[in-house]
């Protein structure tokens, strides 16, 4: 039987492998070194690097499991789980640091600290929301997994190509590009259903198009170098000129629009929770945890925790993102336009 | 360009002039455009309120959800109504009959029901009708309209469970159903042998066999008699080149409103009807009913002019809007709310004192409903393993669901009838449904699952479970499932569907266990029984249960009347039904409902709906207390815009020069 | 100018077809039109009047081209009688049919949503544009100074923040504490102004801070430009540089990333609409997922890349009046 929970785990693993061997092949690169040095030279652009980093060790955190026997059966936990084992689960609501739940009428003790409360479950909210770094991450890193082969390789041979190639690349895109990016994808989430890769699937397939685009625009630029007329005159087969001399030339666009785009994906995670077709009841998100805010603030009095936690952790790594984003353009390109 | 440039300058001042602006234009947070006036000058009394969705539709052969049916009961009456008043025991009064509808045996088994109609009720106004007057109402309308019960064509928005038992007793209504099935159009010409007409204000009602539960139906929207003319007028079709709506947007009824305006997704208006027959506030109540509830006896109805209902989605609205005392009341018209409110209730159960201080009183509704999960009786893996079904019934807490979702409100379900209804036993506690996971645990193992372990694979049985999405609640409702599910080792797969799915699914059956329930037609135990009865399987029947000997003691209970030996088959009747655990009972519905200070004698009631006309306000208090609560507080803006100048003028002056 | 303009069109139809045809191959992907029929036609329908509803809206016909090799093979009809066609011909014409929940007419839903949309979405459209201009523009006159690097991180903050916590928290201070708005409802006319602030204020602040990062990038990536330059070097000032020559030029960057919002203007603001009770075309969409209203969301798709195809033509065709030297090619 396919275990979906398992499957989740892995492939956070995976995202994060495949990442690291980017990056790793992006360290190879005598541009990133260079900009690198001058990433290093901001502070503010460090301390974002050093923040991302500690969502994503959360994330990874979470995905790796440990199975504990607990009496017959074997329960698989991963290290976040363990960090709370001793953090009890409370009757109901209860604020940060409070004594006692909720309820007004037979409150109940509270049996141990929470740094931001417990949600409706009794769950820790600082749980949650560190829980849901994962999926913050998987929808970003994944949804990009996606899109970067799709828009780097049609970019480069719309770029390369031109003629009906570039026409039909071209085309498609501007295609998917009329259709209201919301519309589409709860079309595509109602064909798909719902669930995490699902939603990953849905988010690649309206973001390949910005990235194409740019890439189509930078290749252009560079067929025309001497380094690629040379290449091409020499008969080196066309697949290895796009690929050995023209990709190392776009790639800081991919980095560019990658840093940017993160945080747009971690949004539109939270608009698709509230139209019901979010990452469904399976996974922690924030998206999730802001959507039931919007029931729990109508209470009386007001239960904020759950929506400052999740807002606040959001609007941390996007924050971050957002900073760092600016940070590696200013140090790559400082002239190509994004938005 | 300079003129940017000079505006740029005065940055300063711009702030200014966008708080003066506030000032003189967003003053006022009132929801609704200004009240109009009747046309002899006097004030409209309008009655404000909120509904969570648009009502589904106003045909009243159709509608079939609570939202509707509070619109809907409003503009077309039914032939009997209830007492307001009287919730101890129901009682059923004439509405549009003349007296309650005898009853006389018939030759075969059978029984007729004769229903005199009273003289001179007349339709509202409507331009369907010859020169836009309304008529009198006579018996044809009432067979116009059963007959539409029996019309394969009418076009359900959700599908509505009412041919069936009305089929089974009505003579000739299969026939008339299948008539048009097989013929592809509906003959409103062709008769129903059972529908007879005397005279213009007598019908009789001819039943296959006794069945006593048709003086509830009467009580009921599809018993609302509709015109002819009504249904001709309005049926979507092209009229002088026109596209007229459909008659489901446009009820034409007898009733103390009718509809002056729906815009979709915005608002629903109801205003007096101009012909409308007449009615007094009820004089008779259950013993104990304060005496404040009987201030008004024998005061003629209705006592407001108009009724407007907000279409509001979201939780958060509403709420606000009620503290604003904008909305008269809060509660049925928005479930959500009335769950949640009890976090204005203090230690001893009464509202909190900043609440009452504001003049606002409680009400808590028991509904006449039961909440469950249901097992998919023809699920291969659910269906067919008792023991199973048992351990999961025991294992799963809904106390703590009660408390966390609904504060406390909602009452425990140990069986299928609910309190209020013949046959409910509150003494009673159903055995799978004590909270014992130890046992549960124990069942497990004797049902071939144990741990949880499939053994087939070796990996934890894996149960998908089929859950309406009613809002930001539900995928924390589905993680408390969840984490219910997983005390047994077993993993829920919550599959969050919409309630336009959920009928799909309902209807298929493609499902393992869904939520579902039971929302009493009328106050008899029949109409909570027949949910196992094995000829319902669908839509009513969700877990699609099937046992002879329920059949059996269901068709033997079916038409009796409340006895010793009624009580007898329902009590061996439900214990078939705990032994066998075709569902996991949750909850009988129950909720709070909040109603300003300004309101009197506002009261829900667990299955009547043609409430509006027994509700009371006073606009003079409700100004009053809209202006007191609503005075804007301009000191922020000032501070704020103080706040940005103090921010933009250093670096204005600063950096002037250098550049 | 005229052939130009001709031509820009023409390059749009192949476009629209293939919106045309995504839309037609995701929508009949999601439900069979023998769902929709069981869902017009009522209780039980047999399988005669489902076949009939079918036969009667073309549904009978080949999905895209009526060859032997399709089962649905009508030897009577022409090769090109397929449902794809129909469903061409009649969005093309506009001609949405009836809604799959409630029977509707479509076409009557979206033009009565579309005005209070537009209410919402126009004005908070040319607000944000001309506040993001003119605090783009400052903040590019005073770049390197505490207002530059205070305004970029503002921005960003506001970037950060999802929209549904901005809507909740302008609920809740404007129209609960503060008293100014009214936090629900809609009016026709003069009325509507009450009504209509508070979600333009939302809508304006949600867009802000996208809006002015990227225009500030614009604005300095014209100031390194050699015209710039030279006007400095010829003694302009600093002031009449950027909001003479800057502002034009950076003008077409920022008309293409209006052009992008151009069909929410229609389309409406999903979350804004619904808070706010506005009924318009957003709250349309809310309903149309949430019955599983395939018929509705579809002209809503269709109508939304419409306007969004057109909205780029029109961009294409101002830029030549902006900058004259801008042709295709």
């Amino acid at each position: 039987m396919f275990d979906s929970a398992l499957a989740i785990n892995l492939l956070t693993l995976v995202i994060t492998g495949i990442f690291a061997l980017f990056i790793f092949y992006l360290a190879q690169q005598e541009f990133i070194q260079e900009a690198w040095r001058r990433l290093q030279q901001n502070t503010s652009a460090m301390i974002c690097l050093g923040i991302i980093s500690l969502y994503v060790a959360v994330g990874l955190a979470d995905s790796i499991v440990i199975p504990i026997q607990d009496g017959v059966a074997t329960r698989n936990l991963t290290l976040i789980d363990l960090a709370f084992k001793d953090t009890p689960q409370e009757e109901g609501y209860s604020a940060p640091f409070a004594q006692q739940t909720y309820k007004i009428r037979d409150a109940k003790p509270v049996k141990g600290v929470h740094i931001l409360g417990t949600n409706v479950l009794g769950n820790d909210v600082f749980k949650e929301a560190l829980k849901a770094c994962r999926t913050a991450i998987i929808i970003g890193g994944l949804t990009c997994l996606i899109a970067i082969p799709i828009g780097l390789i049609l970019g480069i041979l719309a770029g390369f190509y031109g003629g009906w190639v570039d026409d039909s690349v071209q085309y498609t895109y501007t295609v998917v590009n009329s259709i209201p990016e919301l519309l589409l994808l709860v079309a595509l989430l109602l064909i798909l259903g719902q669930g995490l890769p699902q939603l990953c699937l849905a988010l690649g397939i309206t973001t390949w198009v910005n990235l194409c685009r740019q890439i189509r625009a930078e290749t252009i630029k560079h067929r025309e170098r001497d380094y690629v007329l040379a290449a091409r005159s020499l008969g080196v087969p066309d697949i290895q000129t796009m690929f050995r001399h023209i990709l190392p030339n776009v790639m800081h666009i991919v980095v560019i629009l990658f840093t940017l785009r993160f945080s747009g994906l971690i949004l539109s995670e939270s608009v698709l929770s509230y139209i019901g077709i979010g990452v469904g009841a399976d996974s922690a998100s924030w998206g999730l945890m802001i959507n039931s805010a919007r029931s729990e603030l109508a209470r009386e009095p007001a239960v904020w925790w759950v929506l400052i936690a999740a807002s606040g952790a959001l609007f941390g790594l996007v924050l971050a993102f957002n900073i760092f984003g600016d940070a590696v353009r200013d140090a790559l390109d400082p002239k190509l336009r994004t938005r | 360009m300079i003129k940017i440039y000079s505006t740029f300058k005065k940055i300063p001042w711009t702030s200014i002039v966008i708080s003066a602006l506030f000032l003189i234009t967003g003053c006022s947070n009132y929801p609704y455009p200004r009240d109009p006036l009747n046309p002899d000058g006097t004030q409209k009394i309008i009655w404000y309120q909120s509904l969570e969705e648009d009502p589904r539709t106003l045909d009243p052969q159709v509608a079939y959800d609570t939202v509707s049916a509070q619109v809907l009961f409003n503009i077309n009456e039914p032939l009997l109504q209830y007492n307001y008043l009287k919730r101890q025991s129901f009682e059923l009064q004439p509405l549009l009959a003349e007296g309650i509808p005898q009853r006389v045996p018939r030759a075969g088994g059978g029984e007729t029901f004769i229903v005199k109609i009273k003289k001179g009720i007349r339709y509202s106004d409507d331009p369907c009708f010859v020169g836009g007057k309304g008529r009198e109402l006579i018996t044809d309308d009432f067979i116009y309209a059963l007959k539409r019960i029996a019309d394969p064509h009418i076009k359900t928005p959700t599908a509505s469970p009412v041919y069936e038992p009305m089929a089974a007793v009505i003579l000739g209504m299969t026939e008339f159903y299948e008539t048009a099935q097989k013929a592809g159009t509906t003959d409103y010409t062709r008769a129903i042998d059972g529908l007879e007409k005397v005279d213009n204000y007598t019908l009789k009602i001819h039943l296959k066999s006794p069945y006593p539960q048709l003086k509830y139906w009467m009580a009921l929207n599809f018993f609302a008699p509709v015109p002819a003319e009504a249904v001709a007028y309005y049926d979507g079709l092209e009229h002088d080149g026109v596209r007229r709506d459909q008659f489901m947007f446009h009820p034409v009824g007898t009733g103390p409103f009718k509809l002056k305006q729906w815009e979709r997704n915005s608002n629903l208006i109801l205003t007096r009807n101009e012909n409308y027959h007449g009615a007094t506030y009820p004089s008779s109540a259950d013993p104990g009913t304060p005496a404040k509830l009987l201030e008004d006896a024998g005061k003629p109805l209705p006592f407001i002019d108009e009724a407007r209902f907000s279409i509001i989605r979201e939780a958060i609205p509403v709420w606000t809007l009620f503290r604003q005392g904008y909305i008269d009341s809060l509660g049925r018209a928005a479930r959500r709310q009335g769950d949640t409110i009890q976090q204005v209730l203090s230690n001893n159960g009464s509202l909190t004192e900043e609440m009452t201080k504001s003049g606002v009183t409680l009400e808590y509704v028991p509904l006449l409903s039961t909440d469950y999960i249901a097992f998919n009786m023809r699920d291969s893996v659910v269906g067919s393993n008792k023991k199973l079904r048992q351990a999961i019934s025991m294992a799963y807490d809904i106390d703590r669901f009660i408390d966390f979702f609904y504060n406390g409100v909602k009452l425990k379900a140990e069986s299928l009838i609910p309190p209020g209804i013949y046959g409910y036993d509150k003494d009673y506690k159903n055995p799978y449904r004590i909270l014992d996971v130890a046992k549960a645990k124990q069942l497990m193992k004797e049902a071939g699952y144990a741990d949880g372990i499939d053994p087939k694979t070796g990996t934890p049985l894996t149960l998908e479970v089929v859950y309406q999405a009613r809002g930001p609640e539900s995928q924390r409702e589905a993680q408390y499932i969840q984490e219910q599910f997983s005390a047994l080792g077993i993993k829920a797969n919550i599959k969050l569907v919409t309630f336009a799915e959920m009928l799909n699914i309902y209807d298929s059956g493609r499902f393992q266990l869904t939520r579902s329930g039971w929302f009493a037609d009328y106050p008899d135990p029949e109409n909570f029984l027949f949910l196992f009865y094995s000829k319902n399987s669908g839509i009513i029947n969700t877990s699609r249960y099937n046992n002879p000997e329920y059949d059996r003691l269901f068709l033997q209970m079916q038409n009796m009347e409340d006895s010793p030996e009624r009580l007898a088959l329902i009590q061996r009747m439900r214990q078939i039904l705990d032994e066998d655990c075709a569902t996991i009972y949750t909850f009988h519905d129950a909720y709070y409902v909040l109603n300003q200070g300004w309101t009197e004698h506002v009261l829900q009631h667990p299955v009547a709906f043609d409430l509006l006309k027994y509700y009371k306000v006073d606009p003079k208090l409700r100004e009053q207390k809209q202006q007191e609560w609503n005075q804007p507080n301009y000191l922020f803006v000032l501070a704020l815009a103080g706040l940005l100048t103090a921010a933009v003028i250093p670096v204005a002056l600063s950096r002037r020069d250098s550049l | 100018m005229i052939e130009y303009i001709i031509r820009r069109v023409l390059y749009t139809i192949p476009t629209i077809l293939g919106v045309m045809l995504l839309t037609f191959v995701l929508f009949f992907m999601v439900t069979s039109p023998e769902n929709m029929a069981k869902r017009q036609l009522g209780k039980n329908p047999t399988p005669e009047l489902v076949n009939n509803w079918l036969k009667s809206h073309g549904y009978d016909k080949p999905r895209f081209i009526n060859l032997p090799f399709d089962a649905d093979y009508k030897a009577d009809a022409p090769w090109w009688d397929s449902q794809f066609t129909n469903h061409m011909r009649s969005t093309l014409l506009f001609q949405f049919g009836n809604s799959d929940a409630n029977g509707e007419d479509i076409g009557e839903r979206i033009q009565k949503g579309a005005w209070p949309s537009f209410l919402i979405a126009f004005p908070a459209l040319v607000i944000s544009l001309i506040v993001a201009l003119s605090a783009s523009l400052i903040i590019a006159l005073y770049r390197g100074s505490y207002l530059d690097w205070g305004g970029i991180f503002i921005c960003v903050g506001l970037m950060s923040i999802p929209i549904l916590v901005y809507i909740i928290a302008g609920q809740w201070l404007l129209g609960l504490i503060l008293r100014y708005f009214p936090v629900f409802g809609f009016a026709d006319g003069a009325d509507s102004l009450r009504f209509v602030l508070l979600p333009v204020v939302l809508g304006v602040v949600t867009a802000l801070g996208a809006s002015v990062r990227f225009y500030r990038t614009v604005m300095l990536d014209e100031i390194g430009q050699d015209y710039a330059r030279t006007a400095r070097a010829k003694g302009l000032s600093e002031r009449v540089v950027l909001f003479k020559h800057v502002l034009k030029n950076a003008m077409i960057p920022v008309l293409t990333a209006v052009v992008a919002d151009l069909p929410l203007i229609i389309l409406g603001n999903v979350l804004l609409e619904n808070f706010f009770g506005i009924p318009g075309l957003g709250n349309l969409t809310i309903v149309a997922i949430n019955e599983y209203d395939f018929a509705l969301l579809r002209a809503l798709v269709f109508l939304g890349s419409i306007l969004y195809v057109f909205a780029l033509l029109l961009t294409d065709i101002s830029y030549t009046l902006v900058d004259p030297r801008v042709r295709l090619n």
